[in-house]
Parts: structure tokens; sequence; C-alpha cells
């Protein structure tokens, strides 16, 4: 049963396939929206997604993110030149940067976890250039305190490493 | 941020301009470990594209490199003013700085960008290698380490 419901199919006959979160939740989505993860595309060649895919370390409120990017982003992926179904660009840098602008560190943190193990390059690569616009222009002590990192050097190396970049700390 | 693996912090890291990637190398031990064991700031130090040049005459008001905060008098050297101070050679990126008074002569490898530098050892007024023409050599594909060729004058008894 849980098979022929995962097999469902739409109208335009694209396959769909069910992620289930690490709290149970699931989401139906097509093949074309799934298979921007590289693990789920690999999955689907490997005839594994029949019973739904289990993503036991992807919380449901990070995957509704992803999925939803994956949304919007499965028209410039999958159709080439099919301008109806693909969003435009515009829309898609406007889309993207709403989506992770606003977040706290810990659910950007969560949703860059996921868009890596779920190997969505693009994902992936949006999150880590945030967090870098993030330290952008930061002195150390400002990172420390954006991500709350512990310094660990004893104020001598902390003087000593500075100095072998001292280029990096003027005005 | 602990939470992230190596991999994705890696990824991070190397979308950061040189500066701010050169002051996370200070924010903690791992940081710091990371970014020197995967040379992340080699690329930056060492770029591919030119943002000024030195001339390599004898000089005393070198002109500033256009464009950067390179400093054109070398002025983190530690040399005294009144030798004769002159850009001796170059090799991709690194500089052979020399200074000559009447001891004898000091040669700098220098990364003008980073002001960092290494003094080799000084050579006396009536050392035969005081007279001889110095060439830096360094191919940073090859090795991070450069060497200096001293390639000695004539003197009287080669005459």
């Amino acid at each position: 049963m849980a098979a022929a419901a995962a097999e469902a199919t739409i109208d335009g006959g694209g396959k769909m396939i069910i992620l289930i979160s690490a709290d149970g939740k699931r989401f139906e989505v097509t093949e074309a929206v799934a298979s921007q993860s590289q693990l789920i595309s690999n999955m689907i060649e490997d005839d594994c997604t029949e019973n739904g895919v289990r993503l036991p370390n992807v919380d449901g409120d990070i995957l509704t993110m992803v999925v939803d990017y994956c949304n919007m982003h499965a028209g410039d992926a999958a159709a080439d030149g099919d301008t109806t179904k693909a969003s435009s660009t515009e829309e898609l840098k406007k889309f993207d940067a709403e989506l992770v602008q606003a977040l706290e560190n810990p659910v950007l943190f969560k949703l860059i976890l996921a868009a890596n193990f779920l190997n969505i390059k693009s994902l992936l690569d949006m999150t880590c250039q945030r967090v870098a616009d993030m330290m952008s222009g930061k002195t150390p002590e400002q990172m420390r305190e954006t991500f709350s990192i512990e310094n660990d050097f004893t104020p001598e190396e902390e003087a000593a490493i500075r100095q072998e970049n001292a280029w990096a700390f003027d005005d | 941020m602990d939470c992230l693996p190596n991999d994705v912090l890696i990824k991070v890291l190397r979308c950061l301009p040189a500066r701010s990637l050169a002051a996370s190398r200070c924010v903690s031990k791992e940081w710091c470990t990371i970014i020197d064991t995967h040379w992340l700031l080699l690329p930056h130090v060492l770029p591919h594209s030119v943002h000024g040049s030195f001339p390599t005459t004898s000089t005393t008001t070198p002109s500033y490199p256009i464009g950067c905060r390179i400093d054109g008098f070398f002025g983190f050297l530690p040399i005294d003013t009144g030798g004769m101070r002159m850009v001796a050679g170059h090799c991709n990126g690194l500089i052979l700085y020399s200074n000559d008074d009447w001891d004898g002569r000091n040669l700098f490898v220098c990364n003008p960008a980073m002001r960092r530098w290494v003094q080799l050892p000084p050579f006396r007024k009536y050392d035969r290698l005081c007279v001889s023409d110095a060439y830096l050599v360094f191919n940073p594909v090859e090795s991070l380490h450069n060497e200096v060729l001293l390639i000695p004058g004539p003197t009287q008894s080669d005459h």
C-alpha cells in the first residue's frame, strides 16, 4: 500500500516521490524536483524510492525550505529553454535572497547541513555564500561573536598570528 | 558553526575575500589550521593578475603600485636610510631587495603584499659575493620555498 501511495503519478506523467523528514512529515514532490538532490537522484536511478525516502537527519521545517527551494528551481534545472515553466531569473534571485536573508544562524546552519547531506549543489553554494557574506569585513572578535566561537589562542599566540597577516588589519 | 563539517567550513572560507580570510585565521586554532593546511590564502597572496609594479633600477623614491596598498618604499624592511637601495630581482610575486652601504650588501627576499621578509646573511664589503649578480627563483606551483642564486663577479685574479 505504502509503495502504491509513494509511486503515485500526476497528470503530467511525472513520477512522484515521497520525502519523509526526521519528525515524520511527508512531502510529495515530482521526480524533477527531487532529483535536484544528487543523493535522491542516485536513489531514483537505483530504484530505491518506492517506499518513500526517509531523511533521518533533516527536520520537517528545514525540509519545507528545501522542498520550496527545489520546487522553485525545478524549472531551470529541468525545462531547458521552456520559459513558460521556468521561473524568471529575477524571480529566482528574489526568492533565494528572501529564503536565506531572514534566517537565524542555527536555522541557516541546519539548512546548510541539509543541502550538504542531500547534495544540492546550488543550495549549498548559496547558503555557504550567505555565511561568507556575514563574515566579510568583520574583525576576528566580531566573527567569534557572530558565530559564538571561543577564542582558544593565548594573547601571545593571537598577536603572532595577527602579525603574520598584518596587511589584513590596516585601514 | 561547530556543527558544520570541515569540508563545508572550507567551502565557506573559500567564498571570503582575502582580508576576511586572513582575519578568519585569528578566530580560533581550528580555523587557523584549516586555512593553513588547505592553503586557502595562497591564491590571494599569489594572485594571477598584476596589481602593481616596481621599478628595478636603483631608487630612493620608488613609484607606488597603482590600485593597491603595497608599500612602494619597502618601509617594512629594517633598513637605515643612506644605503643604496634597489630592487635586485623578482619572481612570481616575491621581490629580492638589496641595500648596499659602507659595510657591505644586505639582501632581503620579501613579499610586499604581505610585508613579510627574510634577510639573507650579509656580505662584507670585500667579500667576493658582494659584487655578484643576485637572482631570485621561486615557483609556487613546484614548491613554496625560494632560492637566491649569486653569480660572483670577476675579481682581480680572474683577469
